[in-house]
This record gives structure tokens, sequence and C-alpha cells, in this order.
């Protein structure tokens, strides 16, 4: 590739960037088509090399799928950046959620997709009330919900939100879930983030 | 007859509320047995041919299907979720702290970067957008001034103004005693009430007029003045006119 094509690549990539993370919808993320309008039919090649190129300072393209288009439809699909890696748990300090909000939402999203994605909402509130008062699991559902990890309906149902689509590799938290021993232990966790990272409470 | 017919209706009708609430509330499409509800509804179908019960079997077949479809993305979705079990995943919440909680969850969970704060490229489309928008109340705006600055254009309306009060409070002289500021304004029709009422402000407030103020019935009577006010204004009155 010719200095000149690669400084076209480089612009190009930037752009995408530009539109990815700052879209300026109410939502984030980014739709093909747009992404076709602003960089040309060859989106798709530079999205790619824009996913090496992230790769490298841990973040990466993920494309997710109109749900009522097909798999290969890229103008409808949406393309977001997403961290490539797993965080710690000293890491979501900065997240800005308590260390009980989380496995609020990690409780409720295992069980929810081992559901199939929704179960009703006093099914949901009554398992958390296992470990937390009602108030501060109503609280920390009313929160998430917000935040588009959980979807609630009129009719009493909760089910899995868009950004948990985007966020959650269903298949890995199951996993993680069934690694669980039965005193709370998580190995493969362990492994990764090291004893007694992050505080109890970590906002 | 009529209650042979009424029970076969009252069990389409039943059959079409559950497997409707399978679909709003997302409950197990496993729930209800498809087939044994298949071979009822062909046992009604035989039996009645009216037309009551061929639309409500229609509507319940209809409601089956729905739930046959959710029946094969229930399976497609249990084969991917490694056929866990709801019921194991309870036992091990149960049997876990706050913390390996949140450690299940981080091994799956990326999340989202994005920009909250605004970015050149959004400022410049912004600044676009501006550029782009149609200008408002100039022109009307550089004609009154325009006109205003023509020689004699001002004096004609301050005159044209003072005549119409002088109007107004002539009006207002030529009736006996006080009269009910409403009906005074729109006696020249919905039309005028505005203009009147806007014009009958100034003589308010120079104190041509005088104004008493029931505030138990919210009466406001009105007359001319025999002589105009000299006292200062100490009490400002608001009346909405309305369109």
């Amino acid at each position: 590739m010719g200095a000149e094509e690669l400084s076209k690549l480089e612009k190009k990539m930037a752009q995408a960037v530009a539109l990815i993370l700052a879209s300026g919808h109410r939502l984030p993320g980014v739709r093909g088509w747009e992404l076709r309008r602003r960089l040309g039919k060859n989106f798709p090649k530079i999205i790619n090399s824009l996913d090496s190129r992230l790769k490298q300072i841990g973040l990466r393209v993920k494309l997710v799928p109109d749900p009522d288009a097909g798999p290969d439809d890229l103008d409808r699909a949406r393309f977001y950046i997403v961290l490539s890696d797993p965080l710690t748990l000293s890491d979501i300090q900065t997240l800005g959620y308590s260390l009980d909000e989380l496995a609020i939402l990690s409780a409720t999203l295992a069980y929810l997709l081992a559901k199939n994605g929704s179960a009703s909402e006093k099914e949901v509130v009554e398992m958390l009330e296992t470990k937390y008062p009602r108030w501060r699991v109503e609280a920390a559902l009313e929160r998430l919900a917000r935040r588009g990890y959980l979807a609630r309906t009129e009719e009493g149902v909760v089910s899995v939100g868009w950004r948990t689509l985007v966020e959650v590799d269903r298949q890995e938290l199951l996993k993680a879930f069934a690694s669980l021993s039965s005193n709370g232990e998580l190995r493969q966790a362990q492994e990764k983030t090291g004893p007694e990272e992050g505080g109890e409470q970590a906002s | 007859m009529s209650k042979s017919i009424k029970i076969p209706r009252e069990e389409l009708l039943r059959m079409i509320s559950i497997l409707g609430e399978i679909e709003s509330r997302r409950l197990d499409p496993f729930s209800v047995d498809v087939s044994s509800l298949l071979a009822r509804l062909r046992e009604i179908i035989e039996r009645e041919r009216d037309v009551e019960t061929i639309t409500l079997d229609a509507e319940t077949l209809y409601r089956v299907s729905i739930v046959l479809g959710l029946q094969q993305r229930w399976i497609r979705e249990r084969a991917s979720s490694l056929f866990i079990d709801a019921g194991m995943i309870y036992s091990k919440i149960l049997g876990s702290d706050a913390r390996m909680l949140v450690a299940a969850l981080l091994q799956a969970w990326r999340p989202i970067i994005r920009l909250e704060q605004i970015s050149m490229d959004l400022l410049l489309r912004g600044y676009q957008h501006f550029l782009s928008r149609p200008t408002r109340g100039v022109a009307m705006a550089e004609e009154l001034k325009l006109a205003v600055e023509r020689p004699g254009v001002y004096t004609a309306i301050e005159s044209q103004i003072s005549e119409e009060l002088r109007g107004l409070l002539a009006e207002l002289a030529s009736i006996d005693g006080w009269i009910d500021y409403w009906d005074f304004v729109r006696s020249r029709g919905e039309g005028e009430k505005a203009a009147r009422a806007y014009l009958l402000s100034y003589l308010i407030s120079r104190g041509e007029v005088e104004v008493r103020i029931n505030t138990l019935s919210r009466e406001i009577k009105i007359r001319a003045a025999k002589a105009p006010s000299e006292e200062p204004r100490t009490t400002s009155l608001a009346i909405t006119v309305g369109r």
C-alpha cells in the first residue's frame, strides 16, 4: 500500500471512529448506512482495519445485526466500539456503579438468559430479595432499565435490554455462572482478577 | 341449542386468552399442550359450524401458530444458553456473594465506549444547521424601522392613537355612571375587544378613567373621570383579555 493510500485509509479510520464514538444520537453506535454514506461503499474494509488498530489498545468494533433484518444486512446493522478484554473488579470503580448494583445486574441477567431472555418482574424481584432489601432491588432495576440493560413492560415482564444484547456475551455469562462452585467461588475469575481486588463498594 | 353453542364459544375464548397471555407475558410456550389443543379444536369445528365458532376457531389457530413460533425460538435460545436452567442459576446466586456475582458478569461484559462530550464534528454540524435556518423577524423589524424613520410617519401614528383614545374616552363619558369593564370592552364585538382593552389601559394609567374592583365578585367597573386624577399610580391591574 502506497503512502498516499495509507494516509487516505488513516483519514477514513479517523472519520469512522468519530462517527461511532460521537454519533450524536440518543443511543450510542452508528448504523451501517451512515458509515456507507460517509466512508463510501468500501466501509466494511475500513471498519476491519479500524478493528485491527483498536485491538492494539484493548478495544474492538462490535457489529450487532438488526433483529428485524438478516445478519448479512450491514446497512441496518449497528456498529459500536466496545472493550475487547474483560474488566477486573478494580476497574469497576471508574464505571459509576456500586458493587451491589453490578451484582444485581449479574444475577438478573443470568436468570433472564437462562429463561430465554425474560421473566415476570415479581419473580425476579423475589429472587433478588434473597440477597438485598426490596427498596434496593427496585432502585437498581429502575436504574438498569434506564441504562438499557433491562426492559420492563406494563404487563410486569422484565427482559434483557438493548445494551445487554450489545455488551454481554450470553454464553460467556452462563458459562461463568455454571463454573461458580457451590460455595460461591469462580475459579476462572479469580485467576484473571486476582485475589481481593476491588472494595466492597466500588463507586 | 343456544347452550351447546355457548360452551364451545367460551372454551375457544379461554384458549385465545391463554395463548395471548403466553405471547404478551412471554411465558413458557411449552406450558400449553398444543397437540391436545388442536385435537379439541378439531372436535369443536366438526360439531359446530356456525359463523361465530368458525371465526373464533380461526383466531385460536392463529394464536396457536404464534405459540409454535415462540416454541421454535425458545428451543433455539435454550440451545444457545447451553441448556443451563434457571433453577441452577438460582442456586448459584443463592450460594454466591456480591463479589463473585460481579466477577461472573465481568467475564462476559464488554461495555460500549462512547464520547459524551461535544466534538468538533458535532460543533460544525450544529453550526451548519444554524446557518441553514431561515432568519426570523428581522425583515419585519427592518420595515418598521424604515417606516418610523420616514419624516412625519411617527407624528401621524401618534395623532391617530391620540384620536382613538379621545374617541374611547368620549364614548365612556357618554355612559351615565359605572359600567362593567367587559361589557364596555366587548361592546363593538370580539374583533375589537383586544384593541379597546389596550387603549383603555392607557386611559386608566393616565387617570382619565376610574376603576372600581369588587374582589369578592371579581367585577370590574369603570367610568370616565370628571377630571384626570393627579394622584400617583400605586397599584397595577393585570387583566387577561385572551384571543
